[in-house]
């Protein structure tokens, strides 16, 4: 069992007596993903019977699947450092907590799917592989098998996006085009404001619980997706994106302002998120009590 | 001005891999240049020691057949391809024609036993095909409800429930002898008159409904299944078989569970019984498929599914939807026939959803 | 290269979600080689297996690498698959990976502490079922139990079992 980071601080298990500050961030990382695990796939839950075959249809309800899947991970992760799993959704539902930027917003074509698919997955894998080097040990396994099956979904949003750029028309492949210059700059906005002049007075990093800044996770993206997305066949505008000299990434800075504004609940799909989750609880309110009670 | 990919931007790979080999088709590539097309090409599909030949070409330039040439294309030579003693019906793709007995006016209560305008008995087959339709709308219909978060861990079993009837449905058509663009076709591609669902089907609807129909749908795959595996116990598909038995049993004990929480809980136990007595009494139909297709001879081990058949299954049934620990069941006496073009707005549903994005791409690009 | 050769090949094609070895996994059946042509005959976990796309453009990619210039057929030889099937080396691969294999009392795959609780009868895939540790606190899947294979058939009147 390692005891200690790379970056030297030192790692706890579920019983280990640890700081009051690694709890309640480990509970709070773990929660705050669960969340956006299991709103997050509403996106997707909206083309389900849209795909348009029998494997694709398998394919994308795994998907679906698999994020629930580990919003269950995590949601348990959360529960044993004291947080009850009904209250993760119900937080949300009464604005303690938010869901991530890229889920407020919806497809509004099947050829946006793959694009957006393929950028926020790589985004989160590349995140989670940095969380994972995170001082709550149970939580940082998780990530790590999270992040694993994640690698999954990421071929399955290449070979969608291939799909359509190889035998689809040309308006169908301009519309893939128009879907990843659309989601860029979202992903590049989820993955959070810069930081690396700040980074060291985070709490959550001086405790060892957010292992790299956003600055860095962003980088480590962008230089694992951009070969991926041009060797598809995408244009990557400069103006959008663009690697400098020194080998480092240049791209518009988004409009912090209404990235926060979108997060709170003000984006286009916003309303519609809160919505389902608020009648999906209320209508199956009877059945979750039958389930409780018998068992 | 950012280049948009078009037409003339799309090549297909052609290599050689070793002397005496043949150059094909190894995929396709996007490339705004044909000079960089073929390096892609060369980056993507090969390295480099290994390939004798690499010839990328425009799409444009090609001269190519559509999904519609199949029938052209496989006219003389193609046989059926058949699983050996799975009772196999033709493969039929997205230009086949309806059966003829598309959409007949609408005969309740036909018993099996009646004279019906089919030519012949419905095989074990035609009853497989029927439950693929039911499995597949199933699928659909539990998938949606991955987010209904009744709780984390219903929420896992729906999806996995979902998942299965999908692939049990698919692999059901395989062991038939569809191949992948024919399973396609048939789930996607025909029009309602052309599914011969279960009365089920058009209730699955709200969660009572659903934790009853997916009891009886699972309970019936089961019994198929289970009298399928006896009647050739040494056959190579039975693996297949017998794993569609049992994880069926997984998802029927699932549903008996459900069933059994709802009837006991007292703001849930009304409804339920309602919804119970409704489901049960349209599954008599769960084994009253009408012939599906023509001309087929049936491979000398297959039972026929004659009128005794289906008597038996139903009987196989009915225990096994009687004995939930739950309210009673309505299901009737004997089996009933199925009727061409049912399914009410829940299959109505999932065909127009189905269809509107596969209507927009010319043939073959998801198959 | 001869069969053999061919099969492992094969066998060092990764799962798309472990790391581990398709014949380590127990998905690898056999392969022939006949007239120039290769045949492999690999078994999904589960019937519903979302991999198994992805799982045969892995082994055609290999094999078109490794032995170039033959015809390859990939056979899915459904319901095959056994959780006994994987290897020691398997077992290894997947414990490191944070999974178990059905067949024997679950243990942590971290801390190998015996005292597990199942989190619920389906997981986040067909073939995993969550389990909890409650020694480390660890969360973890066992593969392979979500089959019946632990339930009896109710009883089927007139049924031949």
């Amino acid at each position: 069992m390692p005891m200690a980071t790379a970056a030297g601080h030192r790692c706890y298990e579920l019983w280990d007596p640890m700081p009051d500050e690694v709890r309640e961030g480990a509970r709070r990382f773990a929660a705050v993903q669960a969340l956006n695990e299991l709103v997050g796939v509403l996106q997707y839950v909206e083309w389900l019977d849209r795909a348009p075959s029998h494997t694709r249809r398998q394919m994308l309800m795994a998907k679906i699947q698999d994020e629930v899947g580990h919003g269950h991970v995590v949601a348990r992760v959360a529960e044993d450092l004291g947080m009850p799993r009904e209250q993760i959704l119900l937080d949300y539902l009464e604005g303690r907590t938010r869901i991530h930027n890229i889920f407020h917003y919806s497809f509004a074509t099947w050829e946006e799917v793959g694009p957006g698919l393929l950028l926020t997955n790589s985004a989160a894998i590349t995140q989670f592989q940095s969380l994972a080097k995170g001082v709550y040990l149970p939580y940082a396994r998780a990530l790590r098998k999270v992040e694993r099956e994640e690698s999954f979904h990421y071929q399955h949003a290449l070979d969608l996006t291939h799909e359509i750029l190889t035998h689809g028309d040309a308006e169908q492949r301009r519309r893939v085009q128009e879907g990843f210059e659309l989601w860029l700059p979202r992903i590049l906005a989820y993955l959070g404001p810069p930081d690396t002049d700040t980074l060291h007075t985070n709490r959550m990093w001086q405790v060892g619980l957010k292992p790299d800044g956003n600055d860095e996770v962003r980088q480590a993206w962008l230089n694992k997706i951009i070969p991926v997305v041009r060797k598809l066949g995408l244009h990557v505008d400069p103006a959008l994106v663009r690697q400098a000299p020194s080998g480092e990434w240049e791209f518009e800075m988004p409009d912090w302002a209404q990235v926060k504004k979108v997060i709170a609940n003000g984006g286009p799909s916003s309303q519609r998120r809160l919505d389902w989750v608020r009648n999906a609880l209320d209508r199956n309110a009877p059945y979750r009590r039958a389930l409780q009670g018998v068992a | 001005m950012p280049h948009i990919p078009t037409d003339s931007d799309v090549y297909e790979v052609f290599a050689q891999s070793g002397h005496g080999t043949a150059l094909s088709h190894v995929g396709s590539i996007v490339s705004p240049r044909p000079d960089a097309a073929w390096h892609l090409a060369k980056e993507t599909y090969g390295r480099r020691d290994d390939l004798v030949k690499l010839w990328v070409v425009r799409r444009t330039d090609m001269i190519v057949s559509s999904a519609g040439d199949r029938d052209l294309l496989a006219a003389k030579t193609r046989m059926p391809y058949r699983q050996p003693g799975f009772p196999t019906a033709r493969r039929r793709d997205r230009s086949a024609a309806p059966p003829a007995v598309a959409a007949p006016p609408e005969r309740r209560d036909s018993g099996l036993t009646e004279r019906r305008d089919d030519a012949r008995e419905p095989r074990l087959t035609d009853l497989w095909l029927a439950l693929a339709d039911d499995l597949f709308v199933l699928g659909n219909r539990l998938g949606e409800r991955i987010v209904d978060y009744i709780d984390l861990e219903e929420a896992l079993a729906v999806g996995s429930i979902g998942q299965e009837a999908l692939a049990h449905a698919g692999t059901i058509l395989v062991l038939c002898g569809f191949d992948q663009p024919a399973v396609d076709a048939r789930f996607f591609d025909r029009a309602q008159a052309q599914w011969q669902v279960s009365r089920v089907v058009e209730r699955l609807t709200d969660w009572p409904s659903l934790v009853a129909g997916g009891l009886v749908i699972a309970a019936a795959v089961a019994v198929l299944a289970e009298r399928t595996a006896e009647a050739e116990p040494g056959a190579e598909w039975l693996s297949a078989i017998s794993a569609i038995r049992d994880e069926q049993l997984v998802h029927l004990d699932h549903w008996r569970r459900w069933a059994r929480a709802l009837a006991a809980w007292p703001e849930t136990r009304t409804e339920f019984a309602r919804a119970y007595a409704e489901v049960t009494e349209c599954a008599g139909d769960m084994f009253g498929a009408r012939p599906q297709s023509q001309g087929q001879g049936v491979p000398a081990a297959a039972p026929p599914a004659g009128p005794a058949l289906a008597v038996t299954l139903h009987e196989r049934l009915a225990v096994l939807v009687g004995d939930n620990g739950g309210p009673g069941s309505r299901l009737p006496d004997g089996p009933r026939t199925r009727t061409w073009g049912v399914g009410g707005s829940a299959l109505a549903d999932s065909l127009s959803r189905g269809r509107a994005i596969r209507d927009h791409y010319a043939p073959g690009v998801f198959s | 290269m001869n069969a053999d050769q061919l099969a492992d090949v094969v066998a060092g094609v990764s799962d798309p979600e472990i790391d581990v070895g398709l014949r380590d996994l127990g998905v690898l059946r056999s392969v022939s080689l006949t007239d120039g042509r290769i045949r492999v005959h690999l078994t999904p976990t589960r019937l519903s297996c979302p991999a198994v796309g992805e799982i045969a453009r892995r082994v055609r990619a290999a094999l078109a690498e490794a032995a170039p210039g033959h015809g390859i057929e990939v056979v899915w030889e459904r319901g095959a698959w056994q959780p006994a099937a994987v290897t020691a080396a398997g077992r290894d691969a997947l414990r490191r990976g944070g999974y178990r294999v059905a067949g024997t009392a679950p243990r942590c795959p971290y801390c190998d502490s015996e005292d597990v609780e199942q989190a619920g009868r389906f997981g986040g895939a067909v073939c995993k079922v969550p389990y909890d540790c409650r020694g480390c606190g660890s969360t973890f899947d066992v593969i392979g139990t979500a089959g019946c294979n632990a339930m009896l058939p109710t009883p089927v009147r007139g049924g031949s079992r």
